[in-house]
């Protein structure tokens, strides 16, 4: 029992370990913005020089892209109106559909469909693009082109249309997941109040819920945009890639003709292309990335916290419309029969339920189509020879891919797992509320989640594969995905460290113990399953991943033996076997694969999330 | 010796003054209550007598704490050693999410202590000191959360036992429980008192009456009366003093 | 009953979808020409544009708004699931799952080719430096050897008259191949039987494109570029140029597509988008 208290001891071991855990975490903490200033860096010193040379205006509205010609043209304004189409044709396709069954789940669904459907729909956010964009090829496509010549315009199908749809398929889960996050956060009192005024269910839903939740529905948007905006390998299969202006968006040339996004112009010409041509790129690399950033500051502009008490101008308008001239001002004005202005009510309301029904079959319609053209043509040709240990052009195997996939997933996560988990205990434990620069790692951290793929994978060729001369490696694609997916781990783990209540901490402390050993001995425990399901979903990421590996891990489809050697993982199997005309079979299979991969992936991670319900 | 002595504390949290000028001398091994309408800042006042105070930002004070005769707020002072002699119990039982042996071996492992041997006697002493050993010495290994709300306090009151205090800070631990628990604690207090000095902050004036020795009365953070027990019961010298406990307001 | 007729709906959808999948009716020759065609960088599409005579002023006149396949199997691909699709490919990738026209009444094969009679044919090329590494200028060596160009007769032409026997072997080591999507089956296929020769030899084939391959050679980056197409005068300035095979290529239709030939200048005016609409060609 000590009596006096100040210490003679001042070094003891554990205030050693104390002071280098503190400059650990700041290390890894700044690596966030280290990465992003080293993207930064590389992408706009490779660009530069090309729109100097080309011009700024000439780059971003000239409506030339052809690099091969003796006077080359270098305008990507096709290319940029190919996003904004693609993406606005998502939107328009994705956003109702998904806010409809975002209500429906949150509100409408029987017990036994909402454990049904709220699974399958994480399902269908796992689904690699490349299955996406098989199944795009080979449904989606022959369906379109067969309109077009319904239509009498004779199409080949793959269209900006076409890409609209798929995208559009594939941003639902973002957007229904965020949107009834938002929906079942609403306050419970507002629909309450609604139905005590007489409201019926829908009606209360519809005008008081969603309303409420608005902002959340809309952040949902935002994302699903900036995921439409970076897809890479759905479209470059759909979308028929003329490197043209694509024609009038509202007629039917327009919406049944091909265009070309920023990203499959990337993915396309980027192995090959050289001098100005390759610096055109890069700089397309980077307005891709200022179009992120835009659609970022739009999202923070949107959510920014507002005075709800303020009476402006806009309000009291709002106000006065509501309760002047409101329908029920409009019935009293007409002199309209109660029993008239209630029919009215319940049609409206029936056509709301009906739409919201209808949409939420549509979504499952879109699933299961998916997920049925892939298994019936794939099961079928899941041969043993597909699995054997040496590839070639005969048997095609996947097993090296899937060993390249588990040796991929195992030495990115070593990578970035203790990085990530650094970093979040770095803003969460050891700074200030408000410091600059928690706002500053935070910001990086949020800039680097938008980044499209391919811009990764843009970015890994010239620094991992060029500038660090590692070639087509394992390593080489494992960093590029370690810098991919961190934002992923530090988000994941940030919640989970904010969710472990203070008064752990607090008793912890009034033990005597220092902060570190309470992180680590009382903090972290809590924390896991939270840690546990990012990194599940970061794994989901990394076994679905095309853009960013075809340029630094390679297509080598062999067991790798090496950090060095180039491999080929499972999703990157199935991009070059759906290329190869012959092996469609095999690309089903593989696909097959794939799914029960992600399946599993899913599976594990629910497990955990309803372990971490149950331990609160 | 474990005599705490205030001198002129005042407390600014972000610039908001929360304790003026408090002066007072507590003596050791008794039970001292500390009683006041909410807000009035004996919490506040309990958190700085082990330095809790210190994880919260922006929170300034001036004034010296002195712990036999040494003045706490110290530069050279370890705060861990600190804690070590001063122990906390609060208001919501807030185990480890560890198992019970780990939660009570906790503070020791803290502060070097790795021997099983050790630690198990430890264990079952501190267990015993808090009247738990009985009903968890068959399940030592499992979750502390499988405890009720009453085991759970005198859990939390054996893994602080189990540093060795010289004092127990507990605030409001009682509030929160039914009150067969709250009756269990109490006697528990008043076994204690002849090893530990203990200060306690309570909402329940009549708990204060049961057990404790001596009590000070905080309003609006400053103190206003401390005397024995029975005298300030009975015959309170201040007139805020006798408003609260007649109830006028509170 | 909102269930039932869901579940109507659903049904409905769903068969309607089924349907859609099959191209409804018969070949209309009113319809569209659906020009198929390489990406920017594709050596098949350079040595096509300059076989054919789309080549004004240093430009490329293709269609503009030809479809763009970014592989040869791609390409099959787009052909075989499209009706009145048009496209080309090197002879040695061809399937059932498309068809090849006669040019000008001669059919794509290797004899065709060997004899001239072909128009549309142009050597396969790899690019490399010989003298830097023994392993690299081991296979260049199997690749022109007897056994070597064995192999390549049997989709190709050979380039090599009278070939000599390997006599080399017995090195370890790695190389690295990267280029044209045309020239990449083959290559492969000598690739596995050096590597059956040599145990301790792996050869890794990236099919990305003529233009990358030659590229990346040149800097050294890999061994061995493949090229489809002839160097420029720029790129041999870097790089040596071996041709290795002789390659026709094939202009492929769809399999339900009645046209039963095309002259070469019928082809030109097809890919320039002067011809449109498939009963607009003069038989």
């Amino acid at each position: 029992m000590d009596k006096n208290f100040t210490t003679e001891k001042k070094y003891s071991g554990g205030k050693i370990a104390e002071l280098l855990m503190n400059k650990v975490f700041l290390i890894c903490a700044c690596f966030s913005i280290a990465a992003l200033l080293l993207i930064t860096l590389f992408l706009i010193a490779g660009g530069m020089p090309a729109i100097a040379e080309i011009g700024f205006l000439n780059f971003i509205l000239g409506t030339e892209w052809t690099p091969a010609n003796r006077n080359p043209n270098f305008g990507i304004l096709p290319m940029i109106m190919g996003s904004i189409y693609t993406t606005a044709g998502a939107i328009l396709i994705g956003v109702p559909i998904g806010v409809f069954t975002a209500i429906f789940l949150a509100f409408m669904c029987p017990k036994p469909v909402y454990n049904f459907l709220k699974p399958a729909i994480q399902l269908l956010a796992g689904i690699p693009s490349v299955v996406y964009g098989f199944f795009g090829l080979m449904v989606l496509v022959p369906i379109i082109r067969n309109i077009t010549w319904l239509l009498n315009i004779g199409g080949t199908g793959e269209a900006i249309l076409t890409a609209s749809i798929l995208l559009g398929i594939m941003i639902l889960p973002t957007i229904i997941a965020i949107s009834e996050s938002a929906l079942k956060a609403a306050p419970k009192a507002y629909y309450e109040g609604a139905l005590a005024l007489g409201a019926s269910h829908t009606r209360s839903v519809f005008k008081v819920v969603v309303p409420a939740a608005k902002s959340g529905i809309f952040a949902s948007v935002i994302l699903g945009v900036g995921r439409a905006i970076g897809e890479t390998m759905a479209v470059v299969m759909v979308a028929g890639n003329q490197p043209e202006m694509p024609l009038r968006p509202f007629f039917l040339d327009g919406l049944f003709g091909g265009g070309r996004t920023m990203t499959s112009n990337l993915i396309m010409e980027m192995g090959y292309a050289t001098g100005l041509h390759r610096e055109s790129l890069i700089a397309t690399g980077v307005v891709l990335i200022i179009f992120i950033l835009i659609i970022n500051l739009i999202f923070n502009f949107i959510n920014r916290k507002k005075d709800p008490g303020k009476i402006t101008l806009k309000n009291k308008m709002r106000y006065q419309i509501f309760t002047k001239w409101g329908f029920s001002r409009l019935f009293d004005k007409l002199k309209l029969r109660v029993n008239v202005k209630r029919a009215f009510i319940r049609t409206v309301d029936g056509l709301l339920k009906w739409t919201t029904w209808i949409f939420a079959a549509l979504t499952l319609l879109a699933l299961l189509f998916v997920i049925f053209h892939i298994l019936s043509n794939g099961v079928a040709h899941l041969t043993p020879s597909l699995f054997e240990f040496v590839s070639n052009s005969q048997n095609q195997s996947m097993m090296p891919s899937i060993i390249a996939t588990l040796a991929m997933v195992v030495i990115t996560l070593t990578l970035a797992v203790p990085i990530g988990v650094f970093t979040s205990i770095y803003l969460v434990e050891y700074t200030k509320r408000g410091s600059k620069i928690v706002a500053v790692i935070r910001s990086a951290t949020e800039m680097l989640a938008g980044i499209p793929s391919i811009v990764y994978g843009l970015f890994g060729f010239l620094f991992f594969f060029g500038f660090m001369g590692l070639g087509y490696s394992l390593i080489g694609g494992a960093l590029t995905l370690t810098i991919m997916i961190l934002p992923l781990v530090i988000r994941a783990t940030e919640e989970a460290l904010k969710a472990v209540p203070d008064t752990y901490r607090e008793g912890a402390f009034a033990l005597g113990s220092g902060k570190l050993r309470a992180v680590f001995r009382v903090v972290l425990p809590s924390a896991t399953p939270g840690i546990l399901a990012g990194v599940i979903l970061a794994t989901g990421r990394i076994v679905g991943e095309t853009a960013a590996l075809i340029f630094t891990a390679g297509t080598i489809a062999r067991i790798p033996e090496a950090l060095t050697d180039s491999v080929r993982t499972l999703a990157v199997h199935m991009w070059v076997l759906s290329g190869e005309g012959h092996f469609v079979d095999q690309a089903y299979a593989t696909a097959v694969v794939l799914l029960v991969m992600v399946l599993l992936i899913n599976t594990i991670s629910a497990l955990i999330a309803r372990r971490i319900r149950k331990g609160n | 010796m474990a005599d705490f002595s205030v001198k002129n504390l005042n407390l600014y949290y972000d610039g908001v003054q929360a304790l003026h000028d408090i002066n007072i001398d507590i003596p050791e091994k008794r039970i001292v209550a500390f009683i006041g309408p909410s807000g009035c800042g004996k919490s506040t006042f309990l958190r700085t007598l082990n330095r809790m105070n210190d994880i919260i930002e922006k929170c300034k004070i001036t004034g010296e704490v002195l712990l036999d005769g040494e003045n706490i707020y110290d530069k050279k002072v370890d705060v861990n050693l600190l804690r070590k002699r001063v122990g906390m119990v609060f208001q919501k039982p807030n185990p480890c999410p560890m198992s019970i042996y780990d939660n009570v071996a906790f503070g020791p492992r803290t502060h070097g202590i790795r021997k099983k041997a050790e630690l198990d006697e430890i264990v079952e002493r501190s267990l015993q000191n808090a009247a738990l050993w009985e009903e968890t010495k068959d399940r030592l290994k499992k979750s502390a959360f499988g405890l009720s709300g009453g085991q759970q306090q005198r859990l939390c009151i054996a893994r602080t036992l189990a540093v060795e205090p010289e004092v127990l800070l507990l605030d409001e631990p009682t509030s929160a429980l039914d009150p067969i628990s709250t009756t269990k604690i109490e006697e528990l207090l008043m076994t204690l008192r002849k090893t530990y000095s203990i200060i306690i902050v309570t909402h329940n004036m009549q708990q204060a009456n049961r057990i404790s020795d001596d009590t000070a009365f905080f309003l609006m953070g400053e103190l206003i009366e401390f005397n024995k027990t029975s005298t300030l019961f009975s015959i309170p010298s201040d007139k805020r003093t006798e408003n609260y406990i007649t109830g006028r307001f509170g | 009953m909102k269930k039932v007729i869901t579940i109507i709906i659903l049904t409905f959808a769903a068969l309607a979808f089924f349907t859609a999948c099959f191209d409804i009716g018969e070949f209309n020759s009113e319809r569209y020409i659906n020009v198929v065609s390489r990406e920017a960088g594709s050596g098949t599409r350079g040595a096509f544009i300059e076989l054919v005579g789309m080549v004004v002023d240093g430009d490329d006149m293709t269609f503009r708004r030809a479809t763009i396949a970014p592989g040869t199997n791609q390409v099959i691909t787009s052909v075989a699931n499209n009706r009145y699709a048009i496209g080309y490919i090197t002879m040695g990738s061809l399937s059932e799952r498309v068809r090849a026209l006669p040019i000008d009444g001669i059919y794509p094969n290797p004899a065709n080719v060997l004899n001239g009679s072909y128009p549309i044919y142009r050597p396969f090329y790899i690019a490399a430096r010989r003298g830097e590494s023994p392993l690299r200028d081991d296979f260049i060596d199997f690749i022109l050897s007897y056994e070597g160009q064995a192999i390549v007769s049997e989709d190709y032409v050979a380039a090599i008259t009278n070939p000599t026997p390997f006599t080399g072997g017995g090195l370890n080591g790695t190389i690295v191949i990267v280029g044209s999507t045309a020239v990449a089956p083959v290559l492969t296929l000598l690739g596995e039987a050096f590597e059956a020769r040599n145990p301790g030899v792996v050869v890794e084939v990236h099919p990305q494109g003529t233009t990358a391959g030659i590229n990346q050679a040149i800097d050294r980056q890999i061994d061995i570029g493949m090229s489809s197409r002839p160097l420029t005068p720029a790129e041999l300035a870097e790089i040596e140029a071996i041709a290795i095979a002789y390659d026709g290529l094939a202009v492929i239709v769809n399999n339900e597509n009645p046209v039963m030939g095309l002259t070469l200048e019928d082809v030109r005016r097809i890919f320039t988008a002067e011809i449109m609409h498939w009963n607009l060609i003069a038989d």
